[in-house]
């Protein structure tokens, strides 16, 4: 019943930094490679930094396990976190797919069908507002930041193709 | 030679072209503002783009003008709907909303107007003088004393923001892993890159501070259901239709002159130091309006003091929020660091150099910011209804356009997908981040400053002979590290004690 009152997502939080940090500080002599000749201090490589602050989130995460482990329970206070909801998956997902779609259909016509979609995800159901709202966004980002702004954006594979 | 840069300046910012880009900014920060659940932070973070294209002189006051905007903007909705557009204008709720339930509306929003520009004008004329001065100063210290001013920013900055001391360290700490992702910045060995070459380059700040405040918040509000979400803009829309339209008299105004005079003065002492911020300006400045009014029992009903103390208070940062900015180089919050960035993009480091090499072009900026308090009086006046109508868009609208504009903007920057990519992942972790309740301006500031900061520390034990002992010969970097030593320990043991008591 104990461990079940003291488990809550501050724990978790503190926990999955602790693993994350190990697994940093492990793979740190992996990911960094160190300089064969230079004239650096020998209290400071390029490795230094990373175990730093790696080391630092490790010591905090576990002074925050340390402290939802030994709180005092029935104060009312134990959740300082909501749980995250499964609902978030969905615009998640268009948007990953918006990200990924750039290179392939470009960057207009993805943008203007992730708006879209995105609309939708979020509780638009009116399907003029919709369409309204993604082709106006798409088209205002094309007259200013292309247009006005002389700024590149990919057109897509497929347009290269086709043309 | 600083009178010279000051005329130049005076010029530079009177250009029509400056006053016309401060115009639209401002109009689009109020705009922004004005939606519930958008802060000044993220405006400046989508709009930032926009200044990628246009010299510093422009781009510096636009994204100046956008904040300001904004967080006059955040005061309507506060004011109109009881819900505050921005955490600035949280305070204004306590009163702005008791005022429109009285039918005094207009009069309640002309003050926060007011009271908005006279702050933000107190604040800006300290700093024009001021920032200058610490700047000189700043030019005199070395790297073991940079290292140190760096440290104790992190340790004031980490203590002060979010609920928990310990979250805000382990922000800071993260900020400080992110920051070594690239190539080391005194060899060039390539760290975390995992074999991929776009890597090197390092995380993109624009993909970072997009990623964290502005897509993170678009999946915070997916997340709610659509019964509450719908619930809150039937809200706004009925509690819209009221509220008065009388003006604010000269006398009403006169008898907010001590409390106005008051709250800029604390605001802007409260924004020089770094990390604490517009809110809790707001909170002591309205503390304070209530412990010297003569009439305290009116304060949390409708007390137009309680108004002019908020806004007066959360407006008196914007200036003095750049002193150690431009001085120093450290930005003291999430807004501060955006415009490090931009400074960064337009080929300007922030910094003590900074006056030296651009002095002209910084008093140019700092006039700007001035010029920016005389616009938002006409601006927000003559749109305050209008602007009103806005509170009204639903976010579910608003919301399709920014991840829009996330990707467009991260983009831009770089003309790279790969900073698009990087963007996303950011934003799952900010938004994760948030749900755990972690503060996230640490972890942009020390990102922003980490490769600074490993430098620092860097040059300082090259410059000792790889011994730590060059913090104890140099009395300010040792004083500087004894202090943050004791905010981190302070607030951690205070931290502790707090919830043993809870």
């Amino acid at each position: 019943m104990l461990i079940r009152e003291k488990f809550n997502w501050n724990l978790l939080a503190g926990i999955t930094f602790i693993f994350l940090s190990i697994a940093g500080i492990i793979m740190v002599p992996y990911q960094v490679l160190e300089p064969k000749i230079g004239i650096r201090s020998i209290a400071f490589s390029p490795s230094t930094f990373p175990y730093i602050s790696l080391s630092l989130v490790a010591l905090f995460s576990i002074l925050i396990v340390f402290q939802t482990i030994f709180r005092k329970l029935g104060s009312g206070s134990e959740e300082l976190v909501t749980p995250p909801k499964i609902r978030v998956i969905i615009p998640m997902a268009i948007f990953c797919g918006y990200v990924f779609i750039i290179e392939f259909i470009g960057m207009f016509v993805a943008t203007l069908i992730a708006v879209a979609l995105i609309a939708l995800a979020l509780g638009n159901r009116n399907w003029l507002t919709v369409v309204f709202l993604s082709s106006i966004t798409s088209l205002c980002i094309w007259l200013f930041f292309s247009i006005l702004l002389q700024g590149y954006f990919p057109e897509g594979v497929l347009y290269e193709k086709l043309t | 030679m600083f009178w010279d840069q000051i005329i130049q300046g005076i010029l530079l910012c009177m250009r029509p072209d400056v006053i016309a880009i401060m115009a639209f900014g401002m109009v689009l920060g109020i705009v922004i503002g004005a939606l519930p659940g958008l802060t000044a932070a993220m405006a400046v973070s989508v709009l930032l783009p926009i200044s990628f294209f246009v010299e510093p002189i422009l781009s510096i006051p636009f994204l100046l003008a956008i904040t300001k905007g904004a967080i006059f903007g955040g005061s309507i909705p506060a004011i109109l709907v009881n819900t505050p557009g921005t955490g600035a204008a949280a305070a204004t709720v306590l009163d702005g909303y008791p005022l429109a339930s009285q039918g005094k509306a207009r009069k309640a929003l002309e003050l926060a107007l007011y009271s908005s520009a006279i702050g933000d004008t107190v604040s800006d004329l300290i700093t024009i003088f001021v920032a200058g001065f610490f700047a000189a100063i700043a030019l005199l210290v070395g790297p073991p004393e940079y290292f140190s001013i760096f440290l104790f920013a992190f340790a004031i900055i980490s203590t002060v923001t979010g609920k928990s001391v310990l979250r805000g360290l382990m922000a800071a700490a993260i900020g400080l892993f992110l920051s070594v992702i690239g190539l080391d910045p005194l060899v060039g060995v390539a760290r975390f890159t995992f074999g991929n070459v776009e890597a090197t380059g390092g995380i993109s700040f624009i993909a970072l501070i997009i990623g964290m405040f502005a897509l993170s918040e678009l999946f915070l509000f997916a997340e709610k259901s659509i019964v509450t979400r719908k619930k809150e803009e039937g809200l706004s829309a009925k509690l819209l239709k009221e509220g008065g339209n009388k003006p604010l008299t000269l006398k009403e105004f006169k008898s907010c002159g001590r409390t106005i005079t008051r709250s800029a003065i604390v605001g802007t002492f409260i924004g020089a130091i770094p990390g604490i911020g517009q809110v809790v300006s707001a909170f002591v400045s309205y503390a304070l309006a209530k412990r010297y009014s003569r009439n305290p029992d009116e304060f949390g009903k409708g007390s137009l003091e309680g108004v002019a103390a908020a806004e007066t208070g959360n407006n008196a940062v914007n200036g003095s929020s750049l002193i150690p900015l431009l001085s120093f180089g450290i930005p003291g919050d999430v807004v501060t660091a955006v415009l490090f960035s931009a400074f960064l993009i337009q080929g300007l480091r922030p910094g003590p150099r900074l006056f030296e090499d651009h002095g002209a072009i910084v008093y140019g900026i700092l006039f700007a910011m001035l010029l920016c308090n005389i616009l938002i009086l006409f601006i927000g006046y003559f749109s305050l209804r209008y602007v009103a109508l806005i509170a009204r868009i639903p976010r579910r609208i608003v919301f399709p356009v920014v991840a829009a504009l996330c990707v467009v903007g991260t983009f831009a920057l770089n003309n790279s997908l790969f900073d698009v990519k990087i963007m996303f992942v950011l934003g799952i972790v900010g938004y994760i981040l948030r749900k755990f309740d972690f503060p996230l301006a640490p972890l942009i500031i020390t990102f922003i400053l980490g490769r600074q900061f490993e430098a620092s520390l860097g040059q300082s034990l090259i410059l000792g002979d790889g011994s730590l002992s060059i913090f104890i010969k140099h009395p300010i970097a040792l004083m500087f590290i004894i202090l943050s030593l004791s905010v981190v320990i302070f607030g951690v043991r205070k931290g502790f004690t707090n919830k043993m008591k809870q």
